[in-house]
C-alpha cells in the first residue's frame, strides 16, 4: 500500500493487552454450577465456532478499536492527465504617443494597433487559457481581472479603443506617462489574489511585498512563504506592450508616492517563476532592465523583450503575438496527487458492526450463551 | 427431629446361619446372648443373679445380655461437595433420619458412617435410646467438605472391617469411581452376604433430567473438582438420554457387586413409596 502510515502508532501497544482480557473474559465467565461433569459429557460440547464465536469477535472489534485508535492512512495516488491553463495578462500602454495614428493616411492609432493585436492573441489561446488586461499610461487600471470569457475580454478592449471615447480612454490618455512597472506589479497582485486559498496573500501582504520593491535595484526582496510553497509561476506571464521608456525608475513626470522599481519587479518575477515578455515600439528599453532579462547562469531566462520599430502595421503586431502564443505552448501536464487517507472512520464503523452482529448472534438460541 | 418418611425396612438375607448370636445386637439389654458378668447393684432382678460366680467369688453377680436384634443398620451417607448441591443433603438427612427411627423403633441398632474422599464421621451402631439423637446431630453438624473426589470405597471397606454383619444403606449421588467396589464385595458370600448393601441415589433435578430449557451454550462447572466444560443444550434432550444411560450405568454396576438401588429425585413425591419398594422387591427377588 503506498505511503501507509499510522497517526498514533503507539496506540498498537494496547494490543498487547487483549490476550490479558480474553484470559479476564475467560475467568470472570458465568459458569453454572453442576454436582458432577461425567466424560461422557464430551459428546455434547459446542463445535468450535459456537465455542469461540465471543472470543473471535471479541478480538476483532478489540482490534478494530485499537486500530481506529492508531488511525492508519494510506496515500491514494491520483493520476490526471490535462493540458495546461496559462495565466496571462497583457498590460496595455494607452499614454499619449500610443494615440499618433500609425500612418498619415490611416486613422488608426497605435494604441488600436495594439489592441487589434491583443484580439488576435485571445483568439489564439485555448478556451480554459485565464487572460486578464491592465491598460496604464500614468497609473494602471485593471480592465479585466484573469478571466476565460473571450467575449468579457473583447468587450473590456472595445472600451479603450480611440473611436469609442470611453470615460477609461480618456482618464487613461490624460496622464501621458509610462508606468509600466506599476501595470506589471498590478498583474503580479492580481495573480496572487487568485492562488489558492492556503497561498494566498492578503491584501496586507501584498502592501508589504511592495514596500520592498520600491529600493534601489538589487535591495533583498523578502517574499513571503506563501508565495514560495504555492509553486506559484508554472504557466503564468505578463505581456506588456509599450511605446513608451522602459526604465527602473520613473523620470517623465512627478506623481506622489514611491513606484516599484521594474528591475525589483522582474527579479521577484524571476523568483517566482512568472513570465514576462516585453513588446517595446521603438526600442527604448533601459539597459538595466535589458540585464534584469538576462538570464544568469543556470537559470531559465525570465522572458523576452520584443524590439519593434515605430512604423509598426498590424502584421507585425500580430507576428510578436503568435511568437509569444509559441512561447506560451499549453503543455501537456500529468498531475500525480497523493491524498492521505484516514481510516479511522471506517475501522470505528467496522467495530462498531461487529459488535452489533455480536449481539446479533448471541441472540439466537441455538447460540446463546447462559 | 421428627422422621418426615416411614419406612419399613426389611433384610433380604436371613442370619448367616442358625447360631445365636446372630440376631444379636452390640448392646447390652434383655436378650438371649450371654454378654458378661458384673457385680450385683441395688435394684437388679434376682433372677439374674449369677449363683455360680457368686459361689467362687463369694459376691453376688449378675448376668448380662445381648439385647436382641434383626439387623444392624448402618448408614452410609456421601457428605462430599456435590452432595451439597440443591437439596440433595437436606434430603439425604431426612432419609437418614426416618431410616434410623425405622431401625430404632424396631430395636435395631443403627450406626451412621459419614464420607467423602475418607471417612469423616463414624458412630458404631447402637440400639440405645440417645442414638437418634447422636445420628441427628452428627448429620447437622456433618463437616465442611474440601475434598475434590468422592471415594465410597474406602468407606465400605472401613464398616466392613468394624462390623461383622450390618445392612448397610448408601446415601449418596454415586459420582464415584464404582470399579473398586467389585473387588471389595467379590470377597463377601454373594448368596448369605454378611453385609447387605443398598444404595439410595439421591439426585437434584438437573442431574435427573433438564427440563424448561430454550437451549444455548452453558458452562458448566464441577462443584466437586472444579472442571469446566462448555455444553451445547440447543437439543437438551440428548443431554437427559446422556444423564438417564449415565444413571442406569450406575445401577447396573451397583447391582453388579450386589448392591441394590433406588433413585431417587429431590422432588419427587413419593420417596417414602419408592424406598419401601426397593425393600420389598429385595426380599421379593430372595425367593
Amino acid at each position: 500500500m503506498p505511503g501507509f502510515e499510522l497517526q498514533f502508532p503507539l496506540a498498537l501497544l494496547l494490543l498487547l493487552a487483549a490476550p490479558f482480557f480474553l484470559v479476564l473474559r475467560r475467568r470472570t465467565r458465568r459458569k453454572l454450577s453442576y454436582p458432577a461433569i461425567i466424560p461422557e459429557m464430551a459428546a455434547l460440547r459446542p463445535g468450535f465456532w459456537k465455542r469461540h464465536y465471543n472470543g473471535i469477535f471479541f478480538t476483532l472489534v478489540y482490534a478494530c478499536l485499537v486500530l481506529s485508535l492508531a488511525n492508519p492512512g494510506y496515500s491514494k495516488e491520483t493520476v490526471e492527465e490535462f493540458i495546461e491553463s496559462k495565466w496571462l495578462f497583457l498590460a496595455l500602454d494607452l499614454s499619449g504617443s500610443m494615440k499618433r495614428p500609425v500612418s498619415q493616411s490611416s486613422d488608426q492609432t497605435l494604441g488600436d494597433l495594439a489592441l487589434d493585436g491583443i484580439h488576435a492573441f485571445i483568439d489564439m489561446r485555448r478556451d480554459d487559457d485565464y487572460i486578464g488586461l491592465v491598460a496604464f499610461s500614468s497609473y494602471a487600471k485593471l480592465l479585466a481581472p484573469l478571466t476565460f470569457d473571450k467575449n468579457l475580454l473583447k468587450a473590456k478592449l472595445d472600451l479603450v479603443r480611440s473611436k469609442n471615447h470611453s470615460r477609461i480612454y480618456r482618464e487613461l490618455g490624460a496622464g501621458g506617462g509610462t508606468n509600466a512597472s506599476e501595470a506589471v506589479w498590478l498583474s503580479l497582485s492580481a495573480f496572487f489574489s487568485m492562488l489558492p486559498e492556503e497561498n494566498r496573500l492578503s491584501v496586507e501582504q501584498i502592501a508589504g511585498m511592495r514596500e520592498f520593491l520600491l529600493g534601489e535595484p538589487g535591495t533583498l526582496l523578502d517574499i513571503p512563504q506563501k508565495i514560495r510553497t504555492a509553486a506559484l509561476g508554472t504557466g503564468m506571464a505578463v505581456i506588456l506592450f509599450t511605446d513608451g521608456r522602459i526604465e527602473p525608475t520613473q523620470r517623465a513626470h512627478v506623481r506622489s508616492g514611491a513606484l516599484p522599481n521594474l528591475v525589483n519587479i522582474i527579479t521577484l518575477m524571476k523568483a517566482v517563476g512568472v513570465r514576462f515578455y516585453i513588446i517595446s515600439v521603438g526600442g527604448e528599453v533601459d539597459e538595466a532592465v535589458e540585464r534584469a532579462m538576462q538570464p544568469t547562469v543556470g537559470e531559465p531566462a525570465v522572458g523576452r523583450i520584443f524590439v519593434t520599430s515605430r512604423g509598426l502595421d498590424r502584421e507585425q503586431v500580430e507576428e510578436v503575438y503568435r511568437e509569444i502564443d509559441i512561447l506560451e505552448t499549453n503543455r501537456n501536464l500529468t498531475r500525480i496527487t497523493l491524498q492521505p487517507r484516514w481510516t479511522r472512520q471506517v475501522l470505528a464503523l467496522l467495530g462498531f458492526g461487529l459488535m452489533v452482529l455480536h449481539l446479533l448472534l448471541r441472540s439466537l438460541p441455538r447460540l446463546r450463551k447462559l | 427431629m421428627k422422621p418426615p418418611y416411614r419406612f419399613n425396612i426389611l433384610l433380604k438375607h436371613p442370619p448367616r446361619n442358625d447360631m445365636a448370636g446372630d440376631w444379636a445386637g452390640f448392646d447390652r439389654g434383655t436378650g438371649y446372648e450371654f454378654w458378661g458378668l458384673r457385680k450385683y447393684l441395688p435394684g437388679d432382678s434376682w433372677s439374674r443373679i449369677d449363683w455360680k460366680a457368686c459361689a467362687r467369688s463369694g459376691e453376688l453377680h449378675v448376668r448380662e445380655f445381648l439385647r436382641d436384634s434383626a439387623y444392624n443398620l448402618l448408614l452410609i451417607c456421601d457428605v462430599s461437595c456435590s452432595m451439597h448441591f440443591g437439596n440433595k443433603f437436606a434430603m439425604t438427612r431426612d432419609l437418614a433420619v426416618s431410616l434410623a427411627h425405622a431401625a430404632l423403633r424396631s430395636n435395631n441398632p443403627c450406626g451412621l458412617l459419614l464420607f467423602a474422599d475418607k471417612v469423616l464421621t463414624w458412630l458404631p451402631p447402637s440400639a440405645a435410646p440417645r442414638q437418634f439423637h447422636r445420628i441427628v446431630n452428627a448429620l447437622q453438624q456433618a463437616p465442611a467438605v474440601k475434598s475434590r473426589q468422592t471415594c465410597l470405597a474406602p468407606a465400605l471397606d472401613y464398616a466392613m472391617k468394624r462390623l461383622s454383619s450390618c445392612l448397610g444403606v448408601i446415601i449418596s449421588d454415586f459420582h464415584t469411581d464404582l470399579g473398586s467396589l467389585k473387588n471389595l464385595m467379590d470377597a463377601a458370600d454373594r448368596r448369605f452376604p454378611a453385609h447387605e448393601m443398598v444404595a439410595l441415589h439421591v439426585l437434584d433435578d438437573v442431574e435427573y433430567q433438564l427440563t424448561d430449557i430454550d437451549g444455548g451454550l452453558f458452562t458448566l462447572m464441577d462443584v466437586e473438582s472444579g472442571h469446566q466444560m462448555a455444553l451445547d443444550l440447543s437439543d437438551f434432550q440428548k443431554f437427559n438420554a446422556l444423564l438417564r444411560r449415565e444413571r442406569e450405568r450406575t445401577v447396573r454396576v451397583l447391582s453388579g457387586v450386589g448392591i441394590d438401588s433406588a433413585v431417587l429425585p429431590v422432588d419427587a413425591t413419593d420417596i417414602q413409596a419408592r424406598v419401601n419398594t426397593l425393600f420389598a422387591r429385595r426380599l421379593a427377588a430372595r425367593v
